[in-house]
């Protein structure tokens, strides 16, 4: 399980009441898509995901990337049972969508990016890292059925 | 040989040469030494890195980052021939600084977080695909002498 301290707790909240989940999650999957094009195989009923502009401008796409942070935020709810509160994600992920679990960490990468865009020079490096930690726990909770 | 898009080579040319490589490179390096604290080994040289502050403060660790982006100034100005640009950087790293060549990709990702962060809403998802394909061009490009 993993531990954290109250600062990085603290600081894990300061981050995400800071994230406009409307705003952010528009972004995320789209930069996911247009900057690792082969994850458009998981997408295919999104329609028309095959260029920037039609990613840019799928209703879908940006849907999509609120529910992936609606479920982000049941982890920062849960820091302390993150791989409990994802198991059922996790099986998800692995017998339904069978997503390669290399993509998650991708995906994360592109929340982290969303999120410099829009805090800037609040996310500084000692802030990053602890944002860092999070997300890692996050990627290993959904690989943890793999 | 890798390929450039007209977008692509206006894309990278832009953001470098809006950058304070003083400014930029510290940045960058100092991120990489706090998120991903392995790497201060490669420094132990450089004097105090005990915690945040210290390696914020570091000037040692400030010139470097420069230095850093000014060997990746040579990567823009030679787009089209990073591989031979960077033959002997690759020898450096792996035969005199013994540098596992992973972390190349984690000083890329801090460098991509501090341009962010700068850009902000500017750090369109294209304008994050061709810096990234940059940043791997000269990753891959740092990692091939190795044997």
């Amino acid at each position: 399980m993993v531990k954290w301290t109250e600062e990085e707790r603290e600081t894990i909240r300061s981050v995400w009441e800071k994230v406009d989940i409307d705003e952010v999650g528009s972004q995320i999957i789209a930069r996911t898509l247009i900057v690792y094009p082969w994850t458009e195989r998981y997408f295919g009923r999104f329609g028309d995901i095959f260029t920037t502009t039609a990613i840019l401008n799928n209703a879908k796409v940006a849907a999509h990337g609120k529910v992936v942070l609606n479920a982000l935020d049941l982890a920062v709810k849960n820091m302390d049972d993150i791989k409990g509160t994802y198991s059922a994600l996790s099986r998800l992920h692995y017998d339904k969508l069978k997503v390669d679990p290399d993509n998650f960490k991708l995906m994360a990468d592109c929340i982290t990016i969303s999120i410099a865009c829009k805090l800037k020079a609040a996310l500084s490096p000692p802030v990053h890292m602890i944002w860092h930690k999070f997300l890692y726990a996050v990627v290993e909770a959904l690989n943890s059925v793999f | 040989m890798v390929e450039w898009t007209e977008q692509e080579r206006t894309i990278i040319t832009t953001i470098f040469s809006n950058l304070d490589y003083e400014d930029v490179g510290p940045k960058a390096l100092a991120r990489c030494l706090i998120v991903y604290p392995w790497t201060q080994r490669y420094f132990a040289s450089f004097g105090n890195l005990y915690n945040a502050e210290a390696i914020k403060t570091n000037p040692n660790i400030a010139a470097h980052g420069t230095k850093v982006l000014h060997g990746l100034d040579r990567a823009v100005k030679n787009l089209d021939n990073i591989k031979a640009t960077y033959a002997e950087l690759s020898v450096l790293h792996s035969e005199k600084l013994h540098v596992d060549p992973d972390n190349f990709k984690l000083l890329a990702d801090c460098l991509t977080i501090v341009i962010a962060a700068k850009l902000g809403s500017a750090f369109t998802p294209e304008t994050q695909a061709a810096f990234q394909k940059f940043l791997a061009v000269v990753v891959s490009a740092l990692g091939r002498q190795y044997h």
